[in-house]
């Protein structure tokens, strides 16, 4: 045996150890850890010895149940609200500097402010405050009667991909508060957003929660100004609508009476619509739970319009028990240092009256001020009667959804996979029943039809299988169902190369050349086919990988890995082999 | 030695050609005349729509499951079994978008614009894809009976009806029964099983905009792979031989998705896949005909084309075949133990392995037999053309 031989030996054998060090963190995953290691990461990196990786490979959604999202986010919406507040800015500031305008616009449906000037204005004052203060805005048109102003195109790029930024971040806070291990979220496209939240118990109750606006604010309720409702005629009120009064005492100790209405649900809007008719402006008719919390009955309240403060300013929820009653669930939230301000500010000029909570546009709840609040703390009562699981759920959810922020944007859903935890262990089996009868049978036929040299193929396969979960490991592959179907191909197309191989050397021994030089020469002519063959069929798997999404980029890896291995395993390790033999004793035969 | 062929066989290949022409020919004809006919199955991952995998705890057979779901009036709807009869598992497939179709959409947004009074009085009007929500603004004040009044009127199950707070817009937002909710509730209701027993294994649900994503990323994914590996064979080998690898590969897809559209088998995402695996084996096997054929072009200088090309057909013919069965092998059990859910891929594979390897022997080489005899035609006329003018 040459040097070469053993050089060569060296190298396989040092693959296989590095497929095992490779493997052994997958082997333990999936068939010695606990459930503990098995959700957190970090417990299962520490169950490794020191020395070892954890990097191991992953079971797809499709394997291991779970929920497979694409969301759109609405990036006009976030347009129109940067418009908004430019516009806004663009108003008061040009009052501030004297410019003289007949009105700012953003025309709803448009993403552009209009400026209205008297004809024959001089333009050149705005010009110079555009360029210097508002250099975020050009004009697209200049007419005598007034411009058309636009986002800058960068501007505008901005704004939409730091309003899926946004988005992305947000959700990446609720599922990680939500407890989902390796949830995958990721931009796609221009404005689309993957999520992939594998083994989730509860799928309903994750989806409500990822896609939810959770836009939190709190409004002053405006009691005083509701005796304006006393004069109502009562025949005036739709069907089952009950007006009710409830006194208290208010600010400076005078009582106040908070006149409001109980209603069926049903007729929300009628009282919507006659209720608003009496009242400015500036304040607005929002619905909460009655006081006796009566199943399909709402009470009315009356709020100033414009919001005390926002969820914007919000570092943390949590939930908490009242030591007293336990069922009674509150959330109770710390704003930060410019929010705290805010909410001392506001409830030291409404002491006494009621502030009422509202997300998501219904009123939670609406706790009388007693003094001003420093420190800025607040709480969201959940109401003291239903069941005590759910609601303590409910005030958990909505914790995390609070402290996690409220969307930057409107989302939709644009796809939605979602697979059960039996269905993906039925796949799981199944894949394994196909790879192991289909290595089962391509091990017999190799051996029924070429005997020897077949029993030396099908080494080299079973190596091949090993390296190639050892690569997946390594890289932290996901495996699919497709991506299983590529494993089982590639072990049909593994022994491609050995088959052409010994046909070529049963070629070489039909014009009678002896066992040793037959190897050689089918090994020599064999060689430049065999790579041909693989690197075309590799160039089919890259542009798989590059362009196919989801399963079929499952599919596309493992076709690539296992056609690496494969000529690596097919030539160098069978020839390994071969010559091991020849060089032992002079090969009177060959068995093949 | 126990071998395919006692001794190196030399059937006469090169001459069936016309033969092979004539079959190909005429089942490409057919796959041509199916897809324009009858068009393929698309799944929802090019269509859009609803894909829900239910298993009932007893048995129901494919008739009750779609009486019971009649009355959902479901565009669309079709209904699969899955897997084996005694599973009694089904696939319940809903074309176009969630509970609302095309049409329903429109017809809706007109009511609405009817209501606003105008096109600019309808403030701001978004559905979700998934059908599942919808957002309508209005310029003058709408109550929310006026709203009720329109969805009741395009039939939508409506969940529940919000109003937004702003007074000088009035805006709502109304939730949607989503389909496959619909779906579950109605089978449940027909075959009495409990809330408590799982029934919905998995449900899939794709937008049009992520549908035709998806199906644009398959036709370019098979484009470019075509392209690429063109390339690799023109430097790799001889220009000549390139067209007819891509014939061969052209001629094996037609043929898979030509069989998919004749037993109306569901063309998914993991069949374009397995499509594309085709292309790779498909070419695998042409690679090895054409490698020998070039290394037996330096070999034997004297022979004829036709010879050269049937004898390296000859000599590869038995690696041809064992491939073939190997691959074979693998693939049948992924077709038979694999499961339901890649069974259409399953079976893709399994065409396009035979496919594969009957083109490699009768579309590849004869292809390549055809551009070099053209091309040599062509020199000899030349050659006619100047000594004519010489003369």
């Amino acid at each position: 045996m040459d040097n070469g031989w053993y050089s060569r030996l060296f190298l396989v054998l040092g693959f296989v150890g590095l497929a095992g060090y490779f493997l052994y963190p997958s082997y333990y995953y999936f068939y010695e850890a606990t459930d503990e290691q098995r959700d957190s990461h970090e417990q299962f990196c520490e169950a490794m010895p020191s020395w070892m990786t954890c990097s191991k490979f992953s079971l797809g959604l499709d394997l291991q149940g779970g929920i497979h999202l694409v969301m759109g986010v609405g990036v006009e919406k976030a347009v129109e609200q940067r418009l908004d507040r430019l516009a806004d800015s663009l108003d008061e500031g040009m009052k501030e500097e004297g410019i003289k305008f007949t009105k700012v616009v953003r025309p709803r449906g448009l993403l552009e402010i209009q400026v209205g000037f008297e004809p024959g204005q001089d333009r050149s004052q705005f010009e110079t405050y555009l360029r210097t203060d508002f250099w975020q805005l050009e004009a697209i048109t200049r007419e005598d009667t007034g411009y058309t102003l636009a986002l800058v195109a960068e501007r505008d790029e901005e704004v939409r991909r730091s309003a899926v930024e946004q988005t992305i971040k947000s959700l990446r806070n609720r599922a990680d508060q939500f407890g989902v291990t390796e949830p995958t979220i990721a931009r796609r496209g221009a404005s689309n957003i993957l999520i992939q939240l594998p083994g989730v118990k509860d799928p309903k109750r994750a989806l409500d929660m990822i896609g939810r606006t959770a836009q939190l604010e709190f409004k002053i309720v405006e009691a005083e100004a509701s005796s304006i409702f006393v004069g109502i005629d009562p025949a005036e009120l739709p069907e089952g609508v009950v007006a009710r009064q409830n006194t208290f005492s208010g600010p400076g100790g005078k009582s106040v009476v908070d006149n409001y209405f109980e209603l069926p649900l049903l007729q929300k809007e009628a009282v919507r619509k006659l209720l608003e008719s009496k009242i400015d402006n500036e304040k607005m008719i929002a619905f909460g739970e009655t006081s006796s919390n009566q199943e399909g009955f709402l009470r009315t309240y009356l709020l100033t319009a414009k919001a005390g403060i926002t969820g914007d300013y919000l570092v943390d929820a949590r939930v908490n028990q009242n030591p007293d009653l336990p069922s009674d669930y509150h959330v109770s939230m710390t704003f930060d240092q410019k929010g705290a301000r805010i909410f001392e500010n506001l409830t030291e000029a409404n002491k006494k009256r009621n502030m009422a909570i509202v997300l998501d546009d219904v009123v939670s709840s609406a706790p009388q001020i007693q003094d001003r609040i420093a420190g800025g703390s607040a709480m969201i009562t959940l109401g003291s009667s239903g069941d005590t699981r759910k609601k303590f759920q409910e005030a958990t959810d909505l914790s995390l959804v609070l402290k996690a922020g409220a969307l930057p944007a409107p989302v939709e859903i644009r796809e939605k996979r979602q697979v059960g935890k039996t269905l993906g262990a039925e796949s799981v089996d199944s894949g394994k029943m196909a790879i192991t009868v289909g290595i089962l049978m391509v091990l017999i036929f190799m051996t029924f039809y070429y005997r020897g040299s077949g029993l030396i193929a099908n080494v080299a396969l079973v190596l091949n299988i090993f390296f190639v979960l050892a690569v997946l490991a390594m890289f932290e592959a996901t495996l699919t169902l497709p991506g299983m179907a590529g494993i089982v191909l590639t072990i049909g197309m593994a022994v491609d190369a050995n088959v052409i191989i010994f046909e070529r050397i049963v070629e070489e021994l039909r014009i009678g050349k002896t066992p040793r030089a037959a190897i050689d020469s089918g090994y020599g002519k064999a060689f430049s086919t065999i790579m041909d063959a693989n690197i075309t069929t590799l160039i089919a798997g890259v542009v798989l990988m590059q362009y196919g999404s989801g399963p079929v980029r499952g599919f596309a890896v493992t076709l690539i890995i296992g056609i690496i291995c494969s000529v690596f395993t097919a030539i160098v390790v069978t020839r390994l082999i071969f010559d091991f033999m020849s060089s032992r004793r002079r090969l009177e035969s060959l068995s093949i | 030695m126990m071998k395919l062929f006692d001794k190196e066989p030399s059937f006469d290949i090169v001459g069936k050609i016309p033969l092979f022409w004539k079959a190909s020919g005429s089942v490409l004809a057919v796959c041509v005349l199916l897809l324009t006919v009858v068009g393929l199955n698309f799944g929802i991952d090019f269509s859009g729509g609803y894909e829900i995998q239910v298993k009932f705890p007893k048995a129901v057979d494919e008739a009750e499951v779609k009486s019971h779901l009649a009355p959902l009036g479901l565009e669309g709807l079709r209904v699969q079994r899955f897997g084996a009869v005694e599973d009694n598992e089904y696939l319940v497939l809903v074309r176009e978008q969630g509970s609302i179709t095309g049409a329903q959409k429109t017809a809706i947004r007109a009511d609405f614009v009817a209501l606003a009074g105008s096109e600019d009085g309808l403030v701001n009007w978004a559905m979700a894809e998934s059908g599942e929500s919808i957002t309508v603004a209005f310029a003058t004040p709408v109550t929310e009976e006026q709203v009720n009044a329109i969805l009741k009127k395009n039939k939508l199950h409506v969940k529940g009806v919000t109003r937004g707070d702003r007074q000088d817009r009035p805006e709502y937002s109304i939730g949607l029964v989503s389909i496959a909710d619909d779906i579950e509730t109605a089978l449940r209701e027909g075959t009495g099983v409990a809330s408590s027993e799982q029934l919905v294994k998995r449900v899939e649900f794709v937008g049009p905009q992520v549908g035709a994503e998806l199906r644009n990323d398959g036709i370019m994914a098979i484009v470019y792979a075509l392209g690429f590996i063109l390339l690799y064979i023109a430097v790799r080998f001889d220009l000549a031989f390139a067209p007819g690898a891509v014939l061969a590969l052209i001629h094996d897809v037609l043929i898979t998705v030509g069989v998919f559209s004749a037993l109306g088998l569901e063309f998914n995402l993991p069949v374009i896949a397995a499509i594309l695996a085709i292309v790779g084996y498909s070419l695998n096997d042409t690679i090895v005909v054409y490698d020998r054929i070039r290394e037996n072009s330096l070999r034997y200088r004297g022979r004829t084309l036709r010879d050269l090309v049937n004898t390296s057909l000859n000599q590869t013919l038995s690696r041809t075949l064992l491939t073939s069965a190997t691959t074979m092998l693998v693939v049948l059990a992924l077709l038979i133990v694999g499961g339901g859910i890649i069974r259409d891929f399953s079976i893709a594979l399994t065409v396009g392995v035979l496919v594969g390897t009957y083109s490699s022997v009768a579309i590849a080489s004869p292809a390549y037999i055809f551009l070099r005899e053209r091309a040599e035609k062509k020199v000899t006329a030349n050659k006619g053309k100047s000594s004519a003018v010489a003369a």
